[in-house]
């Protein structure tokens, strides 16, 4: 199966970073969308069917906490898994974000590796 | 800042460069400031269990190495240079939110602002190493220059 990926990071050269390594990492790509913010996220699932999302946390206009909150709220949405990929390193709001049905987390810095197994562990728990 | 916590930041700095960027630190080498032209700089300000700014200063000429070495392309590649300042912040980013949980732990939340960027000219840099939560790192033989500015004061020790 090839999955539909959507990266949402405010930083162009994070985006670039990401998608290299969902290719370096050997994931089964369909489509690969980005957004630089959380608001230009949500127009992005509203438009196209997405089987991941890769967020950052610290985004402009919407961040990924906002982002997360729409998409829970938004029934078309709100079974979207989500993997945060992001620098936080507060246990209290990866909690928070985990409590409002995040998927799973990853911390900047991350190699491909990592990335592929934080993605691996999402679609899985997914699809269990 | 006393030494103990100018190294833990320091150290925070270097794994970051090193894992993202693979551009490695050597905290026994002195920077040479006088060595660089000019700075490519961000900074960003945090807000939580404490507030403050973070800022990091990278020589221009390594900014573009920074960028292509994320990117995995070539220095001379258009695209590094496009991308430098971007990278800069980006780094900081990450930087900003390693360094936040090395003065403060895991358990408070902290919200960071926009990330800004500039050029800080080479007669700056002495002040900002001179600062408070100022410091100049040796990276692969250049000064890169951090600096964490917290009005209340930066944590001296480790968090419990």
């Amino acid at each position: 199966m090839a999955y539909n990926i959507l990266v949402v990071d405010d930083s162009e050269t994070m985006r670039a970073v990401i998608a290299k390594s969902i290719g370096l990492a050997g994931v089964a790509l369909g489509s690969l969308f980005q957004a630089a913010n959380g608001a230009e996220g949500i127009e992005v699932l509203r438009r196209e069917w997405v089987d991941l999302v890769l967020a950052d946390i610290n985004m402009p206009v919407l961040n990924g906490v906002g982002m997360v909150t729409q998409m829970k709220a938004d029934p078309g949405m709100g079974d979207i898994p989500v993997l945060i990929v992001s620098s936080e390193g507060s246990a209290t709001r990866l909690q928070a974000l985990k409590d409002q049905g995040v998927k799973g987390f990853l911390r900047k810095p991350f190699t491909p590796e990592e990335l592929k197994k934080a993605m691996e562990s999402v679609l899985g728990a997914h699809h269990e | 800042m006393n030494e103990e916590t100018r190294t833990r930041i320091g150290n925070v700095l270097f794994d970051v460069l090193e894992k993202q960027a693979f551009l490695f630190g050597d905290p026994g080498e002195a920077p040479d400031l006088a060595s660089v032209d000019g700075y490519l700089a961000a900074s960003v300000t945090f807000a939580g269990a404490a507030a403050g700014r973070v800022s990091l200063a990278v020589p221009a000429s390594m900014a573009a190495e920074l960028a292509s070495n994320i990117l995995g392309c070539e220095p001379d590649d258009p695209a590094a240079a496009a991308a430098a300042e971007d990278a800069c912040r980006e780094i900081l980013n990450i930087v900003c939110g390693h360094v936040l949980t090395e003065l403060y732990g895991s358990t408070p939340v902290f919200d960071l602002g926009l990330l800004e960027s500039g050029h800080l000219s080479a007669d700056q840099a002495p002040d900002w190493t001179a600062s408070e939560g100022g410091m100049a790192l040796s990276v692969e033989g250049s000064p890169v220059l951090l600096r964490v500015e917290i009005p209340g004061g930066i944590p001296p020790g480790t968090p419990t």
